[in-house]
């Protein structure tokens, strides 16, 4: 099994995971863009995910609503999690690209969190196919947060060193 | 479940406001009473106030009497949780990952 990379990029407020599959690209693409599918996978362990609206173009989108039914998560349990993903872009077998929302199960955003921009890259790799996801968080357009990020950022510092203090793990 | 495992949005909402991100960075340098945080605003004491009570609905900061004064503390816990955000993001790929790598290997047979 394949690691995941990480790429940190603090000053462009982007994170990018990469991981090779080993499945052809035509494989890894419709796990990805077909909601049956993307349903099977997508989320967390113990959680069914359920999707109420799918259209793949540019502007359509997907709303999934995701269940706990493991009774060992405790305060999650029979809890429904609704999340949208708007595509922006879809360059078939290449990448595409969504905005991704916190909702209610109407598909309205949460205006309180955070959207993120996420775009999905498929690369030809010789042991079968590289996923690059790359997440790029709140923008200046959003929220002013790229500056709030920061301050995060500086606080997770100052806790940081506050531990190398207490001579903790991390 | 990692992406909602904290009050995100309160945290992301208190940090929107320049004052409030200006308080924060202020209180890392230790606790302020309430009189001491308004100084360099100008701002009536109530606005500030409002602030304040913003950041400790968020649980950002915290805030105890002390006499008369109340004092005012970042409050660890939350920071770390929301410095945490990242991580925990990192995580639920990671974990997004390995399920795609069983269900691409489930279709297989």
């Amino acid at each position: 099994m394949s690691e995941m990379n990480v790429i940190k990029d603090a000053e462009n407020k982007t994170l990018t995971f990469e991981r090779v599959f080993s499945a052809p690209r035509a494989r890894v693409w419709s796990a990805w863009t077909n909601a049956e599918q993307l349903a099977k996978w997508w989320g967390p362990r113990g959680w069914k995910t359920e999707v109420k609206e799918f259209d793949f173009t540019p502007g359509g989108h997907l709303l999934y609503g995701m269940t706990c039914e493991d009774p060992d998560q405790k305060e999650w349990y029979g809890k429904t999690e609704w999340a949208k993903s708007v595509y922006r872009t879809i360059t078939e077998p290449d990448s595409f690209s969504y905005q991704d929302y916190f909702t209610d199960e109407n598909g309205t955003a949460n205006e309180q969190m955070p959207t993120m921009s996420i775009t999905i890259a498929f690369e030809d790799a010789p042991e079968g196919t590289k996923v690059v996801s790359k997440t790029v968080f709140p923008t200046q357009e959003a929220y002013d947060q790229t500056v709030a990020m920061g301050v995060v950022e500086g606080v997770g510092q100052t806790w940081d060193r506050l531990e190398e203090l207490l001579g903790k793990e991390a | 479940m990692v992406e909602y495992a904290f009050p995100l949005d309160s945290i992301f909402g208190s940090l929107a406001d320049p004052t409030r991100r200006d308080i924060l960075s202020r209180l890392q340098l230790g606790q302020l009473n309430v009189s001491e945080i308004a100084e360099p605003y100008d701002m009536s004491l109530a606005a500030v106030s409002k602030h304040l009570k913003i950041l400790e609905q968020a649980k950002l900061i915290m805030k105890r009497r002390k006499g008369k004064e109340q004092i005012v503390s970042l409050q660890p816990q939350a920071m770390m949780q929301a410095a945490d955000y990242f991580k925990q993001y990192e995580q639920m790929w990671h974990d997004r990952f390995d399920r795609l790598e069983i269900f691409l290997k489930e279709e297989e047979l």
